[in-house]
């Protein structure tokens, strides 16, 4: 059937649309970085740089004691490992636990218990979670943050992937208990590489979560040991005069790891996996 | 290769009513055996209990002379193939076949000459490296039966393994099974719903209804000696027709009736019951060229090719009577009246509890 012309060209618009609404932020990040500092404040606006200007990426990746590249290299590490840690150990326990609520049903009271963490505002546990923190000595440490970033993240990814072992007919499961496999086996040779999926788009999601969470790493972390890239974000804003380029410069490096994760799991969330197996 | 015995087998969910009411069965080493019956009436579940995929809530359940209720479905020495085949979709047809094994730990050498062997007997040699979703209906099914013959059961465990395939394709993985029976002499627990499969496959068909055996034999015997109405009713297409009569003795037998327009003579000596019902297969029933006993009005001829089913209406009948005739009757229309006689030879009799009655002396 041939589409009408006016249906297509309104098609091809709404797609140009949501394009430009993705890419025009992003694109003028990229430009404000490479911008003079004179360029962003003159009147009118210059949309383009009369010449490129890589001096904030420069002060951005030095090392040099008390600069500012300091401070980003810095959250740019306890990002890394707080995000990627808390991800790894929430995925790691959602799915056995997301396997047992799905097969083993009867609890599903606990598995709404763990909704209850969402339900409530974050500032509700600030207090309470900061004094235990507190006593623990793990205040301004990457392991508080990846305690509670593992709260947050652990419903998230149990859910997701509950609803996804869910899918999975229970018979090829059952072959495989008659092959001789046991429960765990069963999980990693057969229920696993079929919701392969759902468990790419639980780690992009539960890292994109960790990574650009501000509330509870403003509150926790305190300088260069923990603090992580929203908050240094936050700090180079809040300074005397505020220094668009450089703001601009650390967004576009700071979204750089979160993108290189995206592309790479990106090959598993194709679906459509587990179609073959059996009649379908 | 392995026996089974079954010993007041049960099986209770939560309710506490049971689903399977106390099996005894024993099935013979090498015997093809296929339990039959309606949905719902535990067949599937019994199996997935041999398998070790349901508990035993009470009973024994012995395989090869071994209690097997507590061994790992794996250690049993069944395999099991499924109805919706259950391969496994991530993984290649050579990989399917060779998980069990794998499991087990067996060495690669052997892995490989145990699936491409069973990969030549199954003629899927070619397949071996595809997806399960490469390939058609009949070669995922020869896939799922692969995979249960390398791990060299001695039960083989089919669970409607068939109903997924079109008519012609279930004809020829029928007849497949059967020479892979007959090949491997491995024993072979089938179930169906289908009576052409049981009948045509099983050394002995047990029929199933409501959790519990109604009778168990050999094709034929369930065919011309059914112990039952219900399992005379459930094998055979059409399946029987049953008619209520009285009784009254005659001088050489009695006389069946059930209306003005429908009785027939029996050379019976044996006590009867006052009223019991007559059961006559389809194909029992001709068509008469005299005035007889049952006569009717045609409601529907089905014309089959090789033989022509008709349904007759007889007052006094509250039921029509399915006739199976050859193919030869081709001038028969609905709307014609007709007289039909019974071929008393195969009639049976049930009494009021369905039970059969032996008339035949």
């Amino acid at each position: 059937m041939k589409r009408h012309p006016l249906l297509t060209f309104l098609l091809y618009a709404a797609v140009v649309l949501l394009a430009l609404s993705i890419v025009l932020p992003i694109a003028w990040l990229f430009i404000m970085s490479i911008s003079q500092p004179t360029d962003l404040t003159t009147l009118p606006l210059k949309w383009f740089p009369e010449t490129i200007n890589l001096d904030q990426y420069k002060r951005l990746l030095t090392l040099e004691e008390g600069s500012t590249g300091e401070t980003f290299l810095y959250a740019l590490r306890n990002s890394t490992v707080v995000a990627v840690s808390a991800t790894l150990i929430s995925v790691l326990a959602a799915i056995p636990a997301a396997y047992s609520f799905s097969r083993f049903p009867g609890r599903q009271g606990l598995l709404y218990g763990t909704l209850a963490v969402y339900m409530m505002p974050p500032v509700a546990f600030v207090l309470p979670l900061y004094l235990t923190f507190s006593h623990l000595g793990l205040l301004n440490s990457s392991w508080a943050l990846i305690i509670v970033y593992c709260t947050m993240l652990l419903p998230f990814a149990t859910w997701l992937l509950k609803n996804n072992f869910d899918l999975l007919p229970y018979e090829i499961e059952q072959a495989a208990i008659i092959d001789g496999a046991s429960q765990l086996q069963v999980i990693w040779h057969i229920a696993l590489p079929l919701i392969k999926p759902a468990l790419g788009a639980a780690l992009l999601f539960a890292l994109l979560m960790a990574w650009d969470e501000f509330f509870y790493a403003l509150i926790y972390t305190n300088d260069l040991r923990a603090k992580t890239l929203p908050v240094a974000i936050g700090d180079f804003a809040a300074g005397r005069a505020t220094d668009y380029g450089l703001i601009s410069a650390v967004g576009m490096l700071a979204a750089l790891p979160p993108l290189v994760a995206a592309l790479f799991l990106q090959r598993s969330l194709v679906s459509g996996l587990a179609a073959g197996g059996t009649k379908g | 290769m392995a026996n089974l015995k079954l010993r007041n087998i049960q099986k209770t969910y939560g309710n506490n009513v049971p689903t399977i009411k106390g099996i005894d069965l024993d099935i013979h080493d090498g015997e093809f055996v296929v339990f039959v019956g309606p949905s719902g009436c535990g067949k599937s579940t019994l199996l997935r209990m041999i398998a070790g995929l349901e508990d035993i809530s009470s009973g024994d359940l012995l395989i090869g002379d071994k209690r097997a209720n507590d061994i790992a479905p794996a250690k049993r020495g069944t395999a099991m193939v499924f109805q919706s085949y259950a391969l496994y979709p991530h993984k290649s047809v050579y990989d399917n076949m060779a998980f069990g094994l794998k499991m087990a730990g067996t060495p690669k050498t052997e892995i490989h000459q145990t699936v491409t062997k069973a990969a030549e007997i199954l003629q899927i040699t070619h397949l071996l490296d595809r997806k399960p979703k490469e390939l058609s209906g009949g070669q995922r099914q020869r896939v799922a039966i692969g995979r249960a013959i390398v791990r060299k059961p001695g039960v083989f465990l089919f669970d409607e393994p068939l109903s997924n395939l079109d008519a012609s394709l279930r004809v020829q993985m029928r007849i497949e099974l059967s020479r892979l029976h007959q090949e491997l002499g491995i024993t072979m627990i089938y179930v169906t719903h289908d009576q052409v499969e049981a009948m045509t496959l099983g050394d002995r068909i047990v029929v199933f209804n409501g959790g519990h055996i109604e009778q168990v034999g050999t094709p034929l015997e369930l065919y011309h000696a059914p112990a039952n109405r219900f399992v005379a009713g459930f094998l055979g297409s059409p399946s029987m027709n049953f008619i209520p009569c009285t009784v009254s003795r005659t001088a050489d037998g009695v006389t069946l009736f059930a209306g003005e327009q429908c009785q027939t003579r029996l050379p019976v000596t044996a006590a009867l019951p006052d009223s019991l019902t007559l059961g006559i297969r389809p194909e029992h029933l001709r068509i008469s060229q005299a005035p007889s006993g049952i006569q009717g009005h045609i409601d529907l001829v089905e014309h089959l090719g090789d033989s022509v089913v008709m349904y007759v209406s007889v007052p006094g009948l509250k039921e029509v009577l399915s006739v199976k005739l050859d193919g030869s009757h081709a001038e028969l229309k609905a709307g014609d009246p007709v007289h039909l006689d019974i071929d008393t030879r195969h009639c049976h009799l049930f009494d009021a509890d369905n039970a059969s009655i032996q008339w035949k002396s």
